[in-house]
């Protein structure tokens, strides 16, 4: 190599270095490479210059940015776990109180049974009961009957069952919802959850079109960044 | 390696050995840790997102919605990075939902500017240095393309190395000092329009 090759490369080095040598976390080697090639290159003003662009540069960045008290995001965050934890506890116990119940519910009824008088009772009640059900069973058939229960949806969401094709989505930074839209709709895709902690998202297409749906979607290189099935 | 409360995943980086020693507790549900590392934390997440949505209103709420995220998902700390590294990097995500919720092009281009800022003629490094302004520089970042803007940022702010930078933007070394390269010369020629502006007047 050439000495002025060799001076160009190091100058290409040192400028590429600069930014990093400026916030501090360049490598020892690095560090002490470009500190040297700083001090026997006193000539390269331009260099010398931008370091102290740089330098004045990244105090502005600093201070650009004015901080808000942390003390009102953190209560916000404590609540809304508190709220969850309140949530979660509330389930639990109606769990176990479900769960629990049937067991205290029919010792009980064996209670009852044991006297002769409620034996009784109950050969009544189901007398009843068998009557009603014989009228409620003749009425349906009736022109102006309700109809079955298999005819109502869901008044909101999906009620299709999940049996598509699985996969996962990353869409580039500077995508929009709508062109993100745009791609799902036409692949016939919904999103069954995300975007996670690294921004996946997870999509279900039908199954019989999930390879033209995998090939559509990494056409896209403009708004999707990459598929995968997991 | 085990750690003392048996949570075998997390271990630390060197630097922030209090940042990971907090989310170890956290992963085991102490609301204490997370109020100090909400504390450490919280100022750098704001900055980082208020970058990009300018609205300090969104910005809280990212920063709620990313150390929310970070009490849910603690044990999967792999500590492949630093804790600080790791949430940056959940926050980007935050962000970039409500960006794309907003549905706007993010960012004017410094080149959109040019018949508001007179010319590109560069003014030498040593004149801006004395002269350029808070407010310019702020300005000119805001203009900066939103992957030149955050690389920018993490350089500068966070004093981020090439690599730390790197696994934040899901992208190789070369990428950043690419983004970096061009995000300074946009900022200097930008900076160096104004200078000229004002000397105009």
């Amino acid at each position: 190599m050439s000495q002025s090759n060799q001076a160009t490369q190091e100058l290409r080095r040192a400028q590429a270095l600069l930014p990093w040598f400026v916030n501090g976390s360049l490598s020892a080697v690095d560090e002490q490479w470009l500190k040297e090639w700083l001090e026997y290159h006193p000539e390269e003003t331009e260099i010398h210059t931008e370091l102290v662009w740089l330098k004045q540069t990244a105090n502005q960045v600093k201070s650009s940015v004015e901080l808000p008290d942390a003390d009102h995001g953190l209560d916000l965050l404590l609540s809304k776990i508190h709220q969850e934890k309140s949530i979660a506890a509330e389930v639990k116990r109606l769990a176990n109180r479900s769960a629990q119940s049937p067991r205290s519910l029919w010792s009980k009824f064996i209670d009852l049974m044991s006297s002769p008088i409620m034996s009784m009772g109950l050969v009544a009640l189901l007398l009843v009961q068998t009557g009603v059900i014989k009228t409620l069973l003749n009425s349906k058939n009736s022109p102006n009957s309700i109809e079955q229960s298999q005819d109502l949806t869901p008044l909101s969401g999906s009620n299709q069952p999940v049996n598509g094709t699985v996969l996962q989505l990353t869409f580039v930074p500077s995508s929009t919802e709508a062109q993100m839209s745009k791609i799902l709709n036409n692949a016939h895709a919904e999103i069954v959850s995300g975007p996670g902690a690294l921004g996946i998202y997870v999509v279900q297409v039908p199954s019989s079109d999930a390879d033209r749906a995998v090939k559509a979607f990494e056409q896209e290189k403009q708004v999707i960044e990459s598929v995968r099935q997991p | 390696m085990d750690t003392p409360n048996g949570n075998a995943n997390i271990k630390h980086v060197g630097g922030d050995e209090q940042h990971c020693m907090w989310l170890r507790q956290i992963a085991i549900g102490d609301e204490a840790a997370l109020s100090q590392l909400y504390r450490a934390l919280s100022g750098c997440v704001f900055a980082f997102v208020m970058r990009h949505l300018e609205n300090t209103h969104d910005a809280d709420s990212v920063v709620v919605d990313t150390m929310h995220e970070v009490w849910k998902k603690a044990e999967s700390f792999t500590g492949q990075s630093k804790v600080k590294t790791w949430v940056l990097g959940i926050a980007r995500h935050k962000m970039l939902d409500v960006l794309r919720q907003r549905g706007a092009r993010r960012w004017d281009d410094i080149e959109d500017y040019s018949d508001v800022l007179i010319d590109n003629t560069p003014s030498p490094f040593e004149q801006l240095a004395e002269r350029q302004q808070l407010e310019w520089v702020a300005f000119c970042m805001e203009k900066l393309p939103q992957e030149q803007r955050e690389s920018l940022h993490l350089l500068f702010y966070e004093g981020m190395s090439m690599v730390e930078i790197g696994i934040i933007q899901h992208c190789p070394d070369n990428t950043v000092k690419t983004r970096i390269f061009h995000a300074k010369k946009k900022i200097k020629d930008c900076l160096a329009r104004w200078l000229k502006e004002v000397d105009s007047d």
